[in-house]
């Protein structure tokens, strides 16, 4: 076997390695932090010799970049409790198998693609089983399971449409976000924010593979289903009074964005995953702050707690700073978009729905964002609340996601 | 190069270091402030100068990828449109510093507040001395967001942040339209920079097919009205003007420079883009007719108002309808003189309202008319005087401005259409000052007619200078005011309509006043209950609005619950 196929399964075992001995030991989770931080900061190293050494293709280089920085901030933001040992036991598991399923190609990436969707079928809440949703949730599992492992066997077609369907679980789009949504709302701690990462970065990898391959029928298909999927998303999301499920549809509602452009841009690269890696990283950045908040005081639902912003000065800036870029994601993909579309006549149907679509994710991004602001860091504070405001830890666990988002969404 | 820069940079610089060091170093903050703005007013004023004698400056700063280049363009274009703008923005800008170094004394926010000033300062700059319509929204965006947070700067107060969330949204229902007029723009033209793209529309004819070729509309017309309906929401013109008359919770500084400033962004946008424009008569004609429906109502739901901000609020949302208005007659460099004179009132106004309502420490309300005197009946002179404002003086300053000023009155009808609403506004004045029973002698009535006579031919002294100066190639000023030039039959029933309603307002007036009613039957006098009723709930254009939004956020509760 050439090193360049087995440096990528052993980047992507070590932390997946080191996750289960955690899961099964009681090792101190100080220790256990210190010990994750070092892993991100090997396999860090690792990538960028990946890169180096044979050229890594750039787009999936960044995108494993990302989900090794969300897994440092959740790591070093991650509080001291009971669940601390949990969480970081979830977070390299999780980084192991993203990253292997980003990192590698043909069967072995199919395989980690597997315990990945296997792992965040362990990871529900099971109090909830007998429910329709969650059978329903769980069929969607097994079917992204059959079709992630006969995607290595099956002609052509139908393996695009079996990665389509894995991509549009990993990449939400209504009525496939239930599986995203159910794990966001059961993430305990900070590891929301690293599961949004994750998620978001696996269906960008998965979209890479296959986004030239794509119909002009599948295309038109997709542009309608983004569009319903924004409509559905942004109102759940202006309706939301829970605050892990108003992240969730929100990331949904602008998600729809990259399905619904990809009709009217082509290179999906150049537009498409840093504009994936900013919303993942901005959106992560919001669940991360809530999280906080979440871990102070037992917050879970929006509006009981407001006016952090004048007892908690740092949760105050860091959430204006978040919610600035949240506001502007939508323009991100239309001006790097604009820069490879073609100046040749397009039909009018596209661009009706590019609008009707950019239309709904601006204008709900736009109520939605302000309002989960005025829920929770403008207005008055309550009296009857100890504040104790952002640890440094956890003010640069934010400011690394915002400056990740600055970097993908502006710079790159 | 470099002094341009350094205009924006000074502001830019300001903000950062009051944003990150202001905490540290509370009695600096207005210094840093004020002498950043003061500084770039200084290079504003050089700038001017020296653009005016060696022509335009245009140069990019930041073209980030070769093949992007004609996209992400970061640079500046000043010229003369640009630097009077930077002119005004930064005088206005200092003084609403100095202002605030008093007004916000003692606040937890005071620095927040000068690191937005300064900040908002920056973003104007930037905006006016844009070279292309992609920095040009860039700009406009930051806008939209520092104009919410200094309107929200008060944030435990929840009716401050729910009418800055008001404001930002329907910023943003502009914004989507403009986004679309730059999407058209390339597409169809291959460029955002202004002069490439002006260049590009005047030489060739793109169209745009609708409907499987059923409708063809000019590409031309689209962007010029997608991007048109930016300038509406900024510019608080109907139907996206419910904004402005409800940010009167922000301190009373920041009403000055939104009035002053952020909302002429509208009318600078349609100036910049004066020669797009010019190739559309549809799109003038369309501008013309929502800025009259924004003069109409803006100056009568003034009328119905008792708060002294809000009235300024509403005579603001007036003017702005009479830029845009000018802009729809081709008259774009007069636009910028009103909007000049315009800003340096308003802010005047504001700053002297609040120290005013500081001063009477009471509810910010109009003094009661009868504690100026007994609320008598009219007496003739105000009715001589409001005939002599009314219907002599724009008869001579039309006469005038023929004879001395050379204004084409046959090739263009928009300059005639613009000296006659200066008689509506002089009607206005007068129905405004005798509402509140000011034409009391004989001296205020003879200095108010003076004054007037006076304006009105600065004005159109201004007009003249302005044209000359803002496009002073050979047949462009012209150019815009063929382009915008009226049908003549819709010109005459204009002129023939507004005449009649000015009369009957008059006649009803002064019935009233002599207590006789001629002929004002009791269904008139319902009318105009009904009609006051309607001016005081703003035409319910707000209520339909939050209805809607309930409507939507009940239909969002049923969806999120599902989600």
């Amino acid at each position: 076997m050439a090193l360049d196929n087995i440096v990528p399964v052993i980047l992507s075992l070590i932390p997946l390695a080191l996750g289960i001995v955690w899961r099964y030991s009681n090792g101190s989770s100080t220790i256990q932090k210190s010990v994750g931080l070092i892993v991100i900061g090997v396999l860090a190293v690792g990538l960028a010799y990946m890169w180096l050494a044979w050229g890594i293709e750039p787009s999936i280089l960044l995108l494993a970049s990302a989900i090794l920085l969300a897994g440092f901030c959740t790591l070093l933001s991650q509080e001291n409790s009971e669940q601390t040992s949990a969480i970081h036991t979830s977070v390299l598991i999780v980084l192991g198998l993203s990253l292997g399923v980003l990192l590698n190609q043909a069967m072995v990436s199919r395989i980690f693609l597997c315990g990945l969707l296997g792992f965040i079928a362990i990871s529900l809440n099971r109090k909830q089983l007998n429910t329709f949703r969650t059978k329903i949730l769980f069929l969607h599992i097994s079917l992204a399971i059959i079709f992630s492992l006969s995607s290595v066997f099956v002609g052509e077609t139908l393996q695009v449409f079996a990665r389509l369907f894995l991509a549009v679980t990993f990449l939400p789009l209504a009525p496939f976000h239930f599986p995203f949504v159910r794990t966001i709302k059961d993430a305990k701690g900070a590891l929301s924010s690293f599961w949004i990462v994750a998620w978001l970065m696996t269906g960008m990898g998965e979209l890479f593979q296959i986004y030239s391959s794509l119909t002009t029928e599948m295309l038109s298909i997709l542009s309608l289903l983004a569009l319903l999927s924004a409509v559905y998303a942004s109102l759940a999301s202006l309706g939301q009074k829970f605050n892990s499920l108003f992240v969730a549809s929100a990331t949904v509602a602008h998600v729809a964005l990259v399905w619904g452009l990809l009709e009217v841009f082509p290179d999906f690269p150049r537009w498409g995953i840093p504009f994936g890696i900013t919303l993942a990283f901005v959106m992560g950045g919001i669940s991360l702050a809530f999280s906080f908040i979440r871990q102070r005081y037992g917050w879970k639902t929006l509006g009981i707690l407001p006016g952090l912003a004048s007892p908690m000065p740092r949760f105050g800036v860091a959430m204006g700073l978040l919610v600035s870029f949240a506001l502007f994601l939508p323009l991100f993909p239309i001006f790097s978009g604009l820069m490879v579309m073609p100046t040749i006549i397009t039909q009018d149907i596209e661009i009706a729905m590019t609008l009707l679509l950019f239309l709904v994710v601006w204008l709900g991004g736009g109520w939605y964002f302000i309002q989960m602001l005025h829920q929770t860091a403008f207005g008055e504070a309550r009296s009857d609340v100890p504040y104790s405001d952002l640890r440094l830890t956890e003010l640069i666990a934010v400011s690394a996601l915002l400056l990740g988002a600055t970097y993908s969404g502006v710079i790159y | 190069m470099t002094i341009p820069i350094l205009i924006l940079f000074f502001p830019l610089l300001a903000g950062i270091i009051i944003g990150v060091l202001g905490k540290h170093m509370p009695s600096h903050v207005a210094k840093v402030g004020v002498i950043a703005t003061a500084s770039s007013f200084f290079l504003s004023v050089w700038t001017l100068y020296n653009m005016s004698t060696e022509g335009p400056i245009h140069f990019m700063i930041w073209p980030l990828t070769p093949e992007g280049s004609s996209i992400f363009g970061i640079g500046m274009l000043v010229d003369r449109l640009t630097a009077v703008m930077m002119v005004l923005i930064t005088s206005v800008s200092t003084v609403i510093h100095i202002y605030s170094i008093r007004y916000l004394e003692g606040d937890p926010g005071y620095a927040r507040f000068f690191a937005l000033l300064s900040f908002i300062t920056f973003v104007i700059l930037a905006l006016v001395s844009s070279p292309n319509l992609f920095m040009l929204f860039v700009c406009w965006q930051l806008l939209s967001w520092a104009l919410y947070l200094i309107l929200a700067f008060n944030f435990p107060n929840r009716p401050a942040c729910q009418n800055a969330f008001k404001t930002f949204f329907v910023h943003r229902v502009g914004d989507v339209s403009f986004l679309l007029g730059i999407f058209l723009a390339y597409k169809y033209f291959g460029t955002l920079e202004f002069n490439e793209l002006f260049k590009a529309a005047a030489e060739q004819t793109q169209m745009i097919s609708l409907f499987s070729g059923m409708i063809d509309i000019s590409a031309v017309t689209a962007i010029a009205l997608f991007i048109f309906v930016g300038a509406i929401a900024k510019s608080s013109q109907f139907p996206l003007h419910v904004w402005l008359p409800d940010t009167m919770d922000s301190p009373t500084p920041v009403s000055a420079l939104m009035h002053a400033g952020i909302i002429n962004a509208g009318g600078f946008l349609l100036n910049r883009l004066a020669p797009f424009y010019a190739l559309s008569p549809i799109t003038l004609h369309i501008v013309f007719v929502i800025g009259l429906l924004t003069v109409l109502l803006g100056a009568s739901m003034m009328l119905a108002q008792n708060d002294i901000k809000k009235t300024l609020g509403f005579s603001t949302m007036g003017q702005m309808g009479y830029m845009i208005m000018e802009c729809g007659l081709g008259a774009f460099a007069l636009a910028i003189f009103h909007l000049i004179a315009h800003g340096l009132f308003k802010a005047s106004l504001f700053l002297g309202a609040g120290q005013g309502i500081h001063a009477a420490r009471e509810e910010p309300k109009l003094p009661n008319s009868s504690a100026h005197g007994p609320k008598g009946s009219s007496n003739q002179l105000s009715f001589i005087t409001g005939l002599i404002l009314t219907l002599i003086m724009p008869l001579v300053i039309l006469m005038v401005a023929h004879d001395m000023l050379n204004i084409p009155l046959q090739n263009s009808n928009g300059a005639v259409i613009l000296l006659f609403f200066a008689w509506v506004t002089a009607s206005q004045v007068m129905f405004s000052l005798y509402r509140l029973h000011a034409v009391a002698s004989w001296k205020v009535a003879g200095t108010m007619i003076a004054a007037l006579f006076f304006i009105g031919f600065i004005y159109l002294w201004a007009a003249d200078v302005f044209i000359h100066f803002l496009y002073p190639g050979p047949g462009v000023a012209d150019g815009f005011f063929v382009a915008a030039a009226l049908n003549p039959r819709v010109f005459d029933t204009l002129i023939l309509l507004s005449t009649v309603l000015i009369l009957i307002g008059w006649i009803g007036a002064y019935s009233n006043a002599k207590g006789q009613k001629i002929f004002i039957s009791h269904w008139l006098n319902l009318f105009k209950k009904e009609l006051y009723i309607l001016l005081a709930n703003r035409f319910y254009i707000d209520l339909l609005y939050v209805r809607w939004s309930n409507r939507i956020l009940r239909l969002a509760q049923k969806f999120g619950d599902h989600f």
